[in-house]
């Protein structure tokens, strides 16, 4: 017998009998989506961008309980780093549904974004409060939602007694971090910001500012307002060679 | 640590002190990964150690991940 007639042969016994075939591997795998999304089909294509979502918490050096949803900067970070590196990775989409967090681990998330070389475009749906607006302000572009808020109010130790004079002297440092962050990434000035984070009568628990959609566009805070189509637009603008400065534009 | 968010502290610091949850280092398939153990032979990744970024990318190592446990 040759070795041709040998390998036409119909019935050929497989490799490997236990692992699965094709089929059933792509079964399973549909199962899968069921149990973890409750949808059977997901079309699996590549992509050159890369999306990152921003929701919850921010976690920072403290686990928090678990009725929080919280996003891990020891995971984003080196993503972050990923996303910089893999050649077939061209754009970073950032979708942000936060209520703010831990203010080190927001401003280490927010400046990888801005200093990510590949363009980054910055999409706030629902809420992107607190140290979120760090984050969003650090891509290349950003865009809010028509109905999206963003809450700036002034950073505090709640629930402690600020008692000596260094208390206040660190958390102003502090809080001069956000705001030099913003303000140079955003075409907001200091003074207005300011003006934003201790204004009252808008919150009842609080001062600050909350700034819907086209307010935050108005303020300067965000590039432009629109959605997942405006977003995705744009950073195939930017990939296709139309020059964008990077860390948002001053309009 | 200053967590800057318009929540009461009081809502996101519930029921911390009797959260303590039990972490277990594993290797998977080559990886380290610390899981918080979910089911018998079952266990939910909470981070992925390693030095490689690309592996952060991977969508079954990802924090919240349900993975067999041996």
């Amino acid at each position: 017998m040759s070795m041709y007639s040998r390998r036409k042969s119909p019935v050929r016994r497989p490799k490997n009998p236990t692992a699965p075939s094709p089929q059933t591997g792509q079964e399973t795998e549909s199962l899968k989506n069921i149990e973890k999304l409750g949808q059977v089909n997901i079309p699996q294509m590549d992509s050159n961008l890369h999306c990152i979502s921003i929701v919850g918490q921010i976690e920072g050096h403290l686990v928090l309980p678990p009725q929080n949803k919280t996003t891990k900067y020891e995971h984003i970070i080196p993503q972050l780093v990923a996303v910089e590196q893999n050649p077939n990775i061209e754009g970073l989409m950032i979708i942000l549904n936060t209520v703010g967090g831990d203010v080190e681990a927001g401003l280490a998330i927010a400046e990888l974004i801005d200093s990510l070389s590949k363009p980054t475009v910055s999409l706030v749906l629902g809420g992107g409060h607190s140290i979120g607006v760090p984050i969003a302000v650090g891509a290349d572009h950003s865009i809010i939602a028509h109905t999206a808020t963003m809450t700036i109010h002034p950073l505090r130790l709640t629930g402690l007694v600020v008692g000596v004079p260094q208390t206040y002297e660190y958390l102003d440092k502090m809080q001069d971090r956000v705001i030099n962050f913003v303000t140079r990434h955003s075409a907001v000035s200091e003074e207005e910001f300011r003006k934003l984070m201790f204004s009252t009568g808008q919150l009842a628990r609080d001062i600050g500012t909350v700034l819907v959609g086209e307010d935050a566009v108005n303020k300067g805070l965000i590039d432009s307002i629109g959605g997942l189509g405006e977003a995705n637009a744009k950073l195939n603008e930017m990939l296709n060679g139309n020059p964008t400065p990077p860390g948002g534009e001053i309009q | 640590m200053i967590i800057y968010t318009p929540l009461p502290i009081e809502l996101i610091l519930e029921g911390s002190d009797d959260f303590s949850p039990e972490y277990k280092e594993v290797e998977k398939d080559g990886y380290k990964l610390l899981v918080e153990p979910y089911s018998f032979n079952e266990g939910k990744v909470v981070r992925l150690i390693s030095s490689n970024p690309q592996e952060y990318l991977k969508p079954e190592l990802q924090p919240g991940e349900i993975i067999k446990l041996s």
